[in-house]
């Protein structure tokens, strides 16, 4: 009967000199994954009210401060005079009032346009910066998962070497055993 | 005499439960028994004139480990390595230094190298199965029992003047009488005409299923009638579905799931060919492969391993575990499956090696007569192992180990017992 199998096992015994190729043995190396690109940041949400923006109609309506011209009669000839009389004083005025109003206004439009451009800046630089640290964060994810999955890989591969030439060995062991055996059997 | 008996008992996942279940009803003719099934409150609660332990390679084991560790007894080694268990109770506590001094002081600052990687998860499967660890317990041990004479052998290197018995793995079936393969297969819902592959036992990566059902794969073409069975529980870490559908053998393959002793045997009863390899082996011998023997099935083992030193080629059929394993395994599972007188001359030659050699009463009468004997050296042998204990503390322990590992990297066994005075000495003048 021992000598039955052994006439089997020697059968096939050819095929264990053919040289196996390492992914035969090892399998397909684990693909490395890389990131992505990161996506476009989610929409921001709707922005909390802005405080109301100072209504520049008031000044715009009153810088002249001259009035309409009085009525005729006694009263209005003495409007007239007064007006006559302080006439530089109340058109220096009017003058630096119109000035004042008109820079108020070019200030307001400064200021919108300003903090329009700044608001625009910002969100640029915050959006960049938020998508920057997410593409680091997914990175340090998977190089993390990848160095936890290459290590155990590792210890496969390692260990199916060591298999490998452990069961080599009880191969060859077993193959010495049966040639003494059978160089036995002819001495007998 | 009063024996404790130190075990796990079903419905235990160790498979050593059944085992010492079987042999106890034996012993119990003999002895006072008393079966220890679970850690005592303390070890003065089990009274004894010896204990008997029995030590697999498990957690199941853990109390039994550390009581035949704290009173010396006669240890049934069922595994040589141990290295799981140990891991258990040391890493797995949260004692990684623990382990890294067992480690040390068996294997030196190979140990400690090697057991960094293992307590980091990161040794894989052959490293704990090539450093048994096993040390500790055959220390302290007053006698041994090996199942193989593997196992028997390398401890007995260790043990010197120590007794240590090989005693063969019984084989006890509980169906009697054991069913016909047509009854079997009947009672199982099998298909009566199929040509059935089994393997036996919880299925894990060690048993070199995937091999396996290449190897069926390629053999059913010939065969369309093959089924292979998995009888057992299944480590669900194995993708046995997707290694039967690669190997093309769809639902050619059966699994059962965990399975009581009946239906197990009735399993083995049904099978035309049994499939026990093993690789990597901690010095183990399979229960299912003697209760193959026993139902007189051919089993196909890995060559070299304690399964298959243990009978005579031709009682069981090795298959080299090297390159042309698979080779080996299709043409070997071919010829067998072509050739029923082949599968009833080996199944027969297995039944008539285990009824002859494997039998309960025999073995049990066999391991009775030991204890008797190392009941009667016990205080001998008890002062041996003490003195032992007591040089194993302090500094002249610790040179004891250093040399130790020194000892092996020479390839001996232990340090030879000249050197001890010399240490001491050494000790001395300092």
């Amino acid at each position: 009967m021992a000598d039955e199998l052994r006439r089997i096992r020697e059968s096939v015994r050819d095929r264990a000199l053919l040289e196996r190729k390492a992914d035969e043995v090892l399998g397909q190396a684990a693909e490395v994954r890389t990131a992505e690109p990161a996506p476009p940041p989610p929409a921001a949400g709707p922005l909390p009210p802005a405080p109301a923006r100072p209504d520049p109609a008031g000044v715009n309506a009153l810088w002249d401060v001259r009035g309409p011209a009085k009525p005729a009669g006694l009263k209005g000839r003495l409007a007239r005079l007064v007006r006559r009389l302080v006439a530089p004083a109340v058109d220096a005025q009017v003058s630096f009032n119109a000035r004042q109003v008109q820079l108020d206004n070019e200030l307001l439009a400064y200021i919108d346009a300003r903090l329009e451009a700044t608001h625009r800046h910002y969100d640029a630089v915050l959006g960049g910066y938020g998508r920057h640290m997410e593409d680091i964060d997914k990175r340090h994810l998977i190089l993390q998962e990848e160095l936890v999955a290459h290590v155990h890989d590792l210890v496969k591969r390692i260990d199916l070497v060591l298999s490998e030439s452990e069961r080599g060995r009880l191969s060859l062991e077993f193959a010495l055993r049966d040639l003494r055996a059978r160089l036995e059997q002819r001495l007998r | 005499m009063k024996l404790a008996v130190w075990s796990p008992l079903p419905p235990s996942p160790s498979g050593i439960a059944d085992y010492v279940a079987e042999q106890c009803g034996e012993l119990a003719r003999r002895f006072d028994l008393r079966v220890v099934a679970d850690e005592p409150a303390a070890l003065e609660a089990v009274d004894a004139d010896l204990d008997l332990y029995h030590l697999g390679n498990s957690p199941a084991h853990a109390y039994v480990y550390r009581a035949a560790l704290a009173r010396p007894g006669v240890v049934v080694l069922h595994d040589f390595g141990l290295h799981h268990l140990v891991l258990g109770e040391t890493v797995e506590r949260g004692d990684r230094a623990g382990y890294l001094r067992e480690m040390r002081r068996a294997y030196g600052e190979t140990g400690t190298f090697v057991g960094r990687q293992v307590a980091r998860a990161l040794g894989g499967d052959l490293l704990p199965a090539m450093y048994p660890l096993n040390d500790r317990v055959l220390d302290s041990c007053l006698a041994l029992v090996g199942l193989t004479r593997y196992v028997a052998g390398r401890a007995a290197l260790r043990l010197r003047g120590r007794p240590v018995l090989h005693l063969p793995h019984h084989v006890s079936l509980p169906l009697d009488p054991v069913p016909s393969r047509a009854e079997a297969r009947r009672a199982l819902g099998l298909p009566k005409g199929a040509l059935l592959v089994t393997a036996p036992g919880l299925a894990t990566a060690a048993k070199r299923l995937d091999v396996a059902l290449r190897a069926a794969g390629r053999v059913r073409a010939a065969h369309p009638s093959l089924r292979f069975v998995v009888a057992g529980g299944t480590d669900e870490r194995l993708p046995l579905a997707e290694w039967a559908a690669a190997a093309l053998l769809g639902d050619a393959l059966v699994v059962t799931g965990r399975l009581g002793l009946d239906d197990f045997v009735r399993h083995l009863c049904a099978a035309d060919v049994v499939v026990a390899l093993r690789f990597p082996t901690h010095g183990e011998i399979s229960g299912a492969l003697v209760r193959a023997m026993g139902v007189g099935r051919p089993a196909l083992v890995t060559a070299l391993t304690p399964s298959a030193d243990e009978f005579p080629e031709g009682c069981v059929v090795p298959v080299t575990p090297g390159v042309c394993e698979e080779a080996e395994l299709e043409a070997l599972l071919a010829r067998l499956l072509g050739d029923e007188a082949l599968r009833e001359t080996i199944g027969r030659l297995a039944r008539a090696h285990v009824t002859a050699h494997h039998g309960l009463a025999d073995t049990a009468a066999r391991l009775a007569d030991f204890l008797e004997e190392v009941h009667g050296r016990k205080g001998a042998l008890a002062a041996e192992v003490e003195r032992r204990r007591a040089s194993a503390d302090g500094l002249l322990g610790h040179l004891r180990d250093e040399v130790r590992w020194a000892a092996r990297d020479l390839g001996l066994f232990d340090v030879p017992p000249e050197i001890e005075p010399v240490l001491a000495d050494l000790l001395r003048r300092d």
